[in-house]
């Protein structure tokens, strides 16, 4: 099967990676092995250490490198894990979903309070003093007898 | 209108396309259209939105493209942003009629530039600069053109120096813009700049040499501070002209004359206290009629007192197709028809009221832009730019006025055709046709978007009634169909307020009350134990003192309600010797203490409960706990109610919050301060005292000490002073004031881009960027195992970078 072996910079819960394209190359499917954790083994055409990423259009998966072993024939085992955000991006991003948090301001509110608020032991006490104040006074004399 | 879109540029486009210095497109609609669709379909440029506006000829492309680097799909640009203007393989540019009106909304090209240029913007910063620019972008489509920004090494125009600014900034935080260093430290508004060195006149030439004529006449005519339409005759009567009245909006509301064939469409008319000026922009073989009239009676069809026309004000720009002047103005019928040479056209007559029209005979494919605005005589008072966002001026037609001209104005919206976000096809978007206001001056600015307005309080300083404007929503619904969240918004109850008591003393029969001054304070005293008076006074009293009923000192703010000054009575005998006082009139009266606003000071919820708490205190009352979430963003209007027999007070807390007032807190107290007469009175008085001090002690607060008809719950309770009723409250601040504790917000900087903020909205992932965190999801459609269905879920569960 033919692959695209090459590594990416992106974090992992990226929905849709970068990718720099090492080589592309034939590889066999370790017997046993599964779509979602593969082993491809190719002939080392590169080094290893520049390699963490895996794309297998046939498969329409891309893959994780978990894990490179040297097998004999300079043959490289790549133990991969799918990487299912990128592989399956586009059919994601039609998905419905109810958002519990976002990045941007125009789709989140930030009076929504989800105990997520941080804030110091310490108060700012501010106070906020009316124009007028009591400034006079009388004495008041109540007497029996009215007018 | 809907026009299917085809992905070729997105499919086919490789890097070495994109490399490519120059690309040139002869159909505008479906070069933004797919220029739109790569954007919006390449990580890396996150966003793009084009408006296109049919009104005109589609002849023209903005073309945007990376200078180095690759733009292949993963692969990230490092390549300068470059957003140029090309011109056309038939050298379209030369005529007005392919005008771009292409626009870009420029809160989607910055993230464009930061991403483009391999930013390191951290988001933070970018969503700081995307919120600058939209504060300050706005979509009219008079500037539909005037955000040209083109970095490449040739020119730099831009109306808005703060978009320059930042651009400029953007590329200075990666040092990509070294050989920029020639520039100005800042950019007037306006002003076009040259890259690679040379001054603002070099520039300004280079663009004048350089530039064709469609280009240039419109960055005159955007730089005046002023703006309109620029049309195309041939396409504003079908199109422009529909649009409008397919919106309501009727064309003689406008304020700038839309010249086209055999249709006249008039300038309303201005109430003049200066000159009044007539630019027309592109005038060429053409014929035009002008007409002015003294009143603003329009008049149906060409008549009406025309302007007679000279040449001895004429001022004619340097590319030739603008020309500017002076002609005077008369009252006589004179039609005068403009061939070459085209007029400011003015008044030295200073007529009371001027209504103009102008009038194009020739139907052919040129722009013209008519525009009318009150200026001085030497034209260098920069107005704000827009429909009759003119001091002193009344536009509209007779009997219209500004406060009823605005509103009718910029309720009409027009619709575009934008290109959708999911489908690619062009969707209807509404927008209100108002002019920008260039930062000059006021800087507050206009933002009209899908109907809704920013800056309500800009169009107050106008003069427009913005009762019935929408308030600008800052957040975007992602779905106008599908509305989300729901949140209910209950209309507030109104104002529950009880009256008031009633102030007249029926009591007046039985005894007296009377405010008395120092000095009769001391005639009374005097009198009391007079020998006189003890024996007149024991055939009634036991006591002779039980004629006074109450002595106390009464304090408030202002002046007592009284009356006529008047001898004491007490019991049935008259004092003498000056025994005498102002006789109180009412029985209540009230303070208006004034009111506070609270304001909000995060914006966000540690503003409320239980993060912020608040406090008020009340003089003769005491420290009362108040509902933050009543409190925060209202004013809080403060009212005592003090009666004078007893100096009982209540303290009435008045919040209005969204336009309604409601008494939300009803405190009382006492104002009165006893003075005894007797030993007997003087022992009562302290033993009422110390009983309120042992009460606050013991933990069980009377009434007195609490003063308060309703304490509400708080999540700790901290006693700020005792009692500070009566004798103590004279003793205590007598300025009411309310205190707000606030947390101290202890958030990360790039807090919303690793753990987001709260949304709660329901979308389509595809709809969203940045950090998102999902609640719920339904994954249909994706064709996996069920294995990697659950993974899927996870990872959205646990928060992905969409």
């Amino acid at each position: 099967m033919l692959i695209k072996i090459g590594r990416t910079t992106s974090e992992k819960n990226r929905l849709t990676k970068n990718f720099t394209q090492v080589a592309e190359l034939n590889a066999t499917i370790k017997e046993g092995t599964s779509i979602v954790n593969p082993v491809f083994i190719i002939h080392a055409q590169a080094n290893p250490g520049t390699l963490n990423y895996v794309k297998a259009p046939d498969w329409n998966r891309n893959y994780h490198i978990l894990d490179i072993t040297a097998l004999p024939g300079e043959r490289l085992a790549l133990k991969c894990h799918v990487d299912v955000l990128t592989s399956f991006a586009s059919s994601i991003k039609a998905c419905q979903v109810l958002v519990d948090k976002q990045q941007k301001d125009s789709v989140s509110s930030k009076y929504i309070d989800d105990g997520s608020y941080v804030t110091e032991c310490d108060d700012v006490i501010q106070c906020y003093t009316y124009s007028k104040s009591f400034n006079n006074s009388s004495t008041i004399v109540i007497t029996a007898g009215g007018q | 209108m809907a026009a299917q879109v085809t992905n070729w540029l997105y499919d086919d486009m490789t890097k070495a396309h994109w490399a490519n210095a120059t690309w040139s497109y002869s159909k505008t609609e479906d070069t933004l259209a797919k220029l739109f669709k790569y954007f919006s379909s390449t990580p890396q440029l996150e966003a793009a939105n084009f408006i296109y506006d049919h009104a005109i000829d589609n002849n023209y492309g903005l073309i945007i493209r990376p200078i180095t680097g690759t733009l292949e799909d993963g692969v990230s640009c490092t390549g300068v942003f470059d957003c140029t203007i090309s011109e056309t393989q038939d050298n379209k540019w030369k005529g007005e009629e392919n005008a771009i009106y292409g626009q870009f909304m420029i809160n989607d090209l910055v993230p464009m530039v930061w991403r483009a240029c391999g930013l390191q913007v951290d988001e933070e910063h970018q969503l700081y600069y995307l919120g600058k620019v939209q504060t300050h972008l706005i979509a009219t489509r008079s500037r539909a053109n005037a955000h040209i920004i083109n970095s490449a090494g040739t020119v730099c125009c831009c109306v808005n120096k703060e978009i320059i600014d930042l651009i400029i900034e953007a590329m200075d935080l990666e040092g990509m813009f070294d050989t920029h260093s020639s520039l100005p430290d800042t950019i007037p508004a306006g002003d076009i700049v040259m890259d690679g060195g040379g001054s603002f006149t070099q520039c300004f030439n280079y663009c004048v040499s350089n530039l064709q004529s469609g280009v240039w006449s419109q960055l005159v005519s955007e730089n005046p501070s002023y703006s309109g339409f620029i049309v195309s005759p041939s396409r504003a009567l079908s199109d422009l002209a529909s649009l409008f009245s397919n919106n309501g909006v009727s064309i003689s509301d406008y304020a700038y004359g839309l010249v086209s064939a055999s249709y006249t469409y008039p300038i309303p008319g201005f109430q003049l206290t200066k000159y009044v000026s007539l630019t027309i922009y592109n005038i060429r073989d053409d014929t035009f009629t002008l007409y002015g009239d003294v009143n603003t009676n329009i008049p149906t069809g060409a008549h009406g007192k025309a302007f007679s026309l000279t040449n001895s004000n004429i001022r004619q720009r340097t590319d030739g197709n603008c020309y500017s002047g002076y002609i005077s103005y008369t009252y006589d019928t004179i039609t005068h028809n403009i061939t070459a040479a085209p007029y400011w056209v003015g008044s030295t007559n200073t007529p009371e009221e001027l209504a103009m029209y102008a009038q194009n005979y020739k139907d052919d494919d040129d722009i013209y832009r008519v525009s009318a605005r009150m200026c001085n005589w030497n034209v260098d008072e920069i107005y704000p730019e827009g429909i009759s966002v003119l001091e002193g001026a009344t536009p509209g037609r007779s009997g219209t006025t500004s406060s009823d001209f605005w509103p009718s104005w910029t309720s009409r919206a027009v619709t575009l055709q934008t290109v959708s976000v999911d489908t690619y096809d062009f969707d209807t978007e509404t927008f209100i046709p108002i002019g920008y206001c260039n930062p000059v001056g006021d800087t507050t600015q206009i933002d009209m978007q899908l109907g809704k307005i920013r800056g309500r309080e800009y169009l107050q300083k106008l003069g427009v009634n913005v009762s019935n404007i929408e308030e600008y929503d800052p957040i975007i619904d992602p779905d106008p169909d599908d509305p989300d969240p729901i949140i209910p918004d209950p209309e507030p109850d109104p104002d529950p307020t009880p009256d008031d008591p009633d102030p007249s003393d029926a009591s007046a029969k039985l005894y007296s009350v009377h405010a008395l001054s120092a000095a009769e304070v001391g005639a009374l005293g005097t009198f009391l134990f007079s020998a006189d008076f003890i024996s007149a006074i024991q055939n009634m009293f036991a006591e002779p003192l039980d004629c006074i009923i109450a002595c106390y000192t009464l304090y408030y703010h202002g002046t007592l309600p009284v009356g006529a000054n008047e001898r004491l009575k007490l019991g049935s005998v008259l004092g003498t010797g000056g025994v005498t006082g102002d006789r109180v009139s009412e029985r209540f009266f009230t303070i208006d203490f004034g009111s506070v606003k609270v304001p909000e000071f995060y914006g966000n919820v540690e503003d409320y409960a239980p993060y912020t708490t608040v406090e008020i205190y009340l003089p003769y009352i005491g420290f009362c706990p108040l509902e933050t979430n009543d409190i925060m963003n209202a004013s809080v209007k403060l009212i005592y109610t003090i009666d004078t027999y007893s100096g009982a007070c209540v303290a009435k807390i008045y919040c209005t919050k969204k336009g309604v007032k409601q008494e939300l807190y009803n405190f009382n107290g006492n104002t009165a301060v006893q003075i005894p007469l007797t030993g007997r009175d003087f022992t009562q008085g302290v033993v009422s005292v110390i009983s309120a001090g042992i009460g606050l002690l013991s933990g069980e607060p009377t009434a007195m000490v609490l003063g308060a008809s309703r304490i509400l719950g708080s999540p700790y309770s901290i006693r700020r002073s005792g009692n500070v009723g009566a004798n103590m409250g004279a003793m205590s601040n007598q300025t009411p004031y309310i205190i707000v504790k606030r947390p101290k917000a202890y958030n990360a900087a790039n807090y919303p881009y690793f753990y987001g903020q709260p949304s709660w909205w329901s979308t389509t992932l595809g709809r969203l960027s940045g950090y998102t965190r999902v609640k719920e999801a339904h994954l249909d459609g994706i064709v996996c195992t069920e294995e990697e269905r659950e993974e899927i879920l996870q990872l959205l569960l646990a928060g992905v970078m969409v």
